[in-house]
């Protein structure tokens, strides 16, 4: 057979460019749902994609001196589809069993990142040198002609970038997509390869079944949104469903939406009796969300507190989508929903003057570093009544505790009181979600005790989760745990060593 | 001195050593770029998207700019220059972000367009200069045509393996122990110096 003509060079390193940023940003995508989306998650990620890259450049250098020409580009393109196939059999094998592993989480993603996602980078970045071999004829044309090359690089890099964080991965899934990837990839192979003897029909024949049966896995989401691989789990009765939102690795929600007072968490049964605490069934007052996830505290403000008024931040509005339709949230609510980063409605819409916020935004380990700052605070409490209360859970470890007094020392430069609910009578060892409340007016102790929430009625009155939420640290001890953490420092937006501080507790955690 | 061939400005080593420093302190800049834009713009996923767009459109216009320079000027001494310049650029970058931050995080238009305004502005001129360090070095490095695939092959592999470093040390150790004013200016600063070490080298040899 005749070959065909060679697509131009810079387009086909444009290709294998736009394809590699692809899988990378895909790649990440694709571990959240099993690691989560903390900084081992992308370092592992960005990492396996660099070292693939590193030995890709220099064994395509290497091998394009020695034989050169469509034949070696050819079996390039259609190896690095291959592996991009093999790629998605390995997640779906490995990943499954990833939490059995009796390994280091730091070294089980790094070496999950490197099995599945390395030797699409390698085979990838091999192209590059090739083409430079076969453009480059002329000494004196040489750093134009490789500056010509590098650009196409680049440009294929930034839409690869574009197009898969903002449109392939919620339109495809990451799957389908990375099938897409190398159904390209080989049909480029075969397309250089024709009349070059680089497949026969054996080889040929088993591709084609092994395309097939990678269309074929099963998928994993509800639906994978630009943010998280979003999955709702349904229990209950039909009368009273109980949904699960997961959103990656992390069980952001229990939403009972027809009996808005079956609050799932612990730390939400705190919030309620702060709410309480502060207000009564008819009052109205002004409260501010950050982080959406299953709506279940707007929810219930919006039942038990019709006066009340709700904003809600949720940064993915495929998660606020996602309670419209899987999780019976109507579409009439009264709930005001401000699709977006909290930080960004807080500094560009001046609302109603809050009286209430509430911080839930710490997904999982990731947390979002610029609502931890001294200046994000300050921005929070500008927008906030005089007497306002803001409460956050964070999730940290007590013989760790850095990001807790990190956080406490931050939040005390802004407010006179801040208190520590620890859900528990003090602060146990272990992974524990933690909650804190700053304000400027003292919190009412006698009221915080005696008060009911609406949420305590459907518990039995000796139930565990009352009396836990109950619990306060005692001043005193505040100061020793403080005192025994000197060296934690205010967060401000210069220095926010977060991902150190949690990332013992994040290992401990698997 | 000059007799140790090991150490020529367009020896291996000194060029492997020049894009390594390139990958690297993009990547660095790179992943700090996103706690710059935050305090102004939040963290989303328009402004990820928008730093890593400026980014690589700077590695566009960086590599064709850097590529067409090194065919028309004294390649070593380019270098030299080029390295120089984007330290410069960089440091002033960093005031840049502080000077237009407030204003862009003010205005009324669409964030992917602010996002992408503050990323051009602020991060596109140091990662252009970055950029143009590797096709200048490959044309300092090529003596022959025989060896282009090496030679390519090799200085992008330093370059990558920079990256890999300035990825990693900038995640886990610059950022979780330093601040990102310290890191940035530090970065910017020793590209100059760099820069002018090497231009005083060349004008000895």
């Amino acid at each position: 057979m005749k070959s065909l003509r060679l697509p131009p060079i810079w387009i086909l390193n444009g290709f294998a460019s736009f394809c590699l940023m692809l899988i990378q940003v895909l790649s990440g995508r694709a571990l959240a749902p099993f690691l989560g989306t903390s900084v081992f998650t992308w370092t592992s990620v960005i990492g396996a994609t660099l070292i693939g890259l590193t030995f890709g450049q220099a064994a395509g250098g290497a091998l394009a001196d020695r034989k050169s020409g469509r034949r070696a580009l050819a079996q390039t393109f259609l190896m690095a589809g291959s592996a991009a196939l093999a790629a998605n059999f390995a997640l779906a094998f490995f990943s499954a069993r990833l939490s059995t592993y009796p390994m280091d989480l730091a070294f089980r993603s790094i070496m999950l990142a490197i099995v599945v996602f390395t030797p699409v980078a390698f085979f990838l970045s091999m192209v590059g040198p090739q083409l430079a071999k076969l453009a480059v004829d002329n000494l004196g044309h040489s750093g134009s002609i490789v500056g010509k090359l590098s650009a196409a690089g680049a440009i294929g890099s930034l839409l690869g970038v574009g197009l898969g964080g903002y449109v392939l991965i919620s339109a495809l899934g990451t799957q389908y997509l990375m099938s897409a990837v190398a159904i390209a990839l080989l049909g480029l192979g075969v397309y250089i390869g024709v009349g070059e003897r680089v497949l026969n029909y054996r080889i040929a024949g088993f591709l084609g079944v092994v395309v097939i049966s990678n269309l074929l896995l099963p998928g994993l989401c509800k639906q994978e949104s630009n943010y998280y691989c979003i999955r709702i789990l349904a229990a209950g009765t039909e009368e009273a469903p109980r949904f699960t939102l997961k959103l990656d690795h992390l069980v952001h929600s229990y939403v009972s939406p027809r009996d808005p007072a079956d609050l799932g968490y612990g730390y939400e049964q705190v919030y309620a009796r702060l709410i309480a605490t502060r207000y009564s069934k008819l009052d109205s007052f002004h409260a501010y969300f950050i982080g959406g996830g299953g709506f279940v505290l707007p929810r219930y403000l919006e039942s038990y507190y019709p006066s009340a008024t709700s904003t809600v931040s949720e940064i993915d509005p495929a998660v606020i989508e996602a309670n419209h339709r899987f999780m019976e949230l109507s579409t009439s609510t009264k709930i005001v929903m401000a699709p977006g980063d909290a930080r960004r409605h807080l500094m560009r819409n001046v609302d109603e003057p809050y009286d209430l916020v509430f911080g839930d935004a710490f997904n999982d380990f990731g947390v979002p570093v610029h609502l931890t700052t001294l200046e994000f605070h300050q921005l929070l409490k500008s927008r906030m009544k005089p007497d306002g209360m803001y409460a956050l859970n964070l999730i940290d470890d007590s013989s760790y505790g850095n990001f807790l007094t990190s956080m406490t020392r931050t939040l005390r430069q802004v407010w006179k009181y801040v208190e520590v609910a620890p859900l528990a009578d003090t602060l146990e060892p272990g992974r524990n979600t933690i909650v804190l409340i700053a304000s400027d007016e003292p919190l009412d102790k006698e009221r915080w005790l005696a008060t009911r929430p609406p949420s305590f009625d459907r518990l039995e009155s000796d139930d565990k989760v009352i009396e836990a939420s109950s619990k306060l640290l005692d001043p005193a001890i505040v100061e020793e745990f403080l005192s025994s953490h000197p060296n934690t420092p205010v967060l401000t937006d210069d220095y926010v060593p977060i991902d150190r501080y949690l990332a013992p507790v994040f290992r401990d955690a698997y | 001195m000059a007799t140790d061939t090991r150490f020529a400005p367009n020896s291996p080593i000194v060029l492997g050593a020049f894009v390594f420093l390139g990958g690297f302190t993009m990547m660095a800049f790179e992943i700090m770029a996103a706690r710059l834009v935050s305090p102004f713009l939040g963290s989303s996923l328009q402004t990820w998207t928008a730093v890593i767009a400026s980014v690589l459109l700077g590695i566009v216009v960086g590599s064709r700019l850097g590529g067409s320079l090194a065919d028309r000027f004294h390649h070593a001494r380019l270098l030299g220059v080029l390295l120089v310049l984007s330290g410069l650029l960089a440091a002033a970058s960093y005031a840049v972000a502080f000077a237009i931050g407030p204003m862009i995080s003010a205005s009324t238009l669409p964030l992917p367009l602010l996002a992408l305004t503050f990323g051009v502005l602020v991060f596109f001129p140091p990662a252009a200069l970055s950029a143009s360090i590797t096709p200048v070095a490959v044309r300092v490095g090529l003596d022959s045509l025989e060896h282009t695939g090496r030679v390519y092959g090799m200085l992008g592999a330093w370059n990558s393996a920079g990256s890999i470093l300035g990825t990693y040390l900038t995640g886990f150790v610059f950022q979780a122990y330093l601040s990102t004013r310290m890191v940035w200016f530090a970065l910017a600063i020793s590209l100059a110096i760099l820069g002018c070490l090497y231009l005083l080298r060349i004008r000895r040899v």
